[in-house]
């Protein structure tokens, strides 16, 4: 279960990974945020940047044929 | 040393026998990275180009650019980006070039 969602259907990068990490940056060590978009290359990209940045992916589910979630723990 | 190229021109126009020369003198110097960009997206399906990672350059495109033209596949030694990805490359490069 996530402690925040963040619903950027419709964004494209780099505004995808950009409001995901200002979302993250609120939230405690710990703590679980859900992002769902609908954009490919961000659905590629996020997760990866995420990872880059020391925070830690913990799933990317499909939800339906043009919709994704992208749950990160944030670790640092 | 770490050269980042960003090359957001159409492939194989006026600056690729620049950015080839370059990258086969610089990568014996240190790290090259390619950000292909913009137009340079269509970079990412046309098979010459491997002779740039072949010289040693590590291949980046921006996947939002080649989504936006329709670009479903890419070819196996370019790897997904984005411009977010390019911000944090640019930090760490000595040198940043631009073609564009």
């Amino acid at each position: 279960m996530a402690d925040r969602e963040l619903d950027i259907r419709g964004e494209v990068c780099p505004f995808t990974f950009v409001k995901s990490k200002l979302v993250l940056e609120q939230m405690e060590l710990g703590q679980v945020l859900r992002v769902v978009l609908d954009y490919p290359p961000s659905v590629e990209n996020v997760p990866k940047s995420m990872r880059e940045e020391g925070q830690e992916v913990l799933a990317i589910n499909k939800l339906d044929n043009n919709t994704w979630e992208i749950l990160i723990r944030k670790a640092k | 040393m770490r050269v980042l190229f960003v090359v957001s021109s159409n492939p194989f126009s006026k600056d690729y026998t620049t950015i080839f020369n370059l990258v086969k003198e610089l990568v014996k110097r240190g790290e090259v990275i390619i950000f292909f960009t913009g137009n340079g997206a269509y970079y990412t399906i046309r098979p010459e180009t491997e002779e740039l990672n072949k010289l040693g350059a590590r291949l980046l495109y921006c996947a939002h650019s080649a989504h936006q033209r329709g670009i479903k596949e890419t070819l196996p030694f370019f790897e997904s980006s984005s411009t977010y990805n390019l911000s944090r490359i640019m930090l760490e490069c000595q040198k940043v070039l631009s073609f564009n």
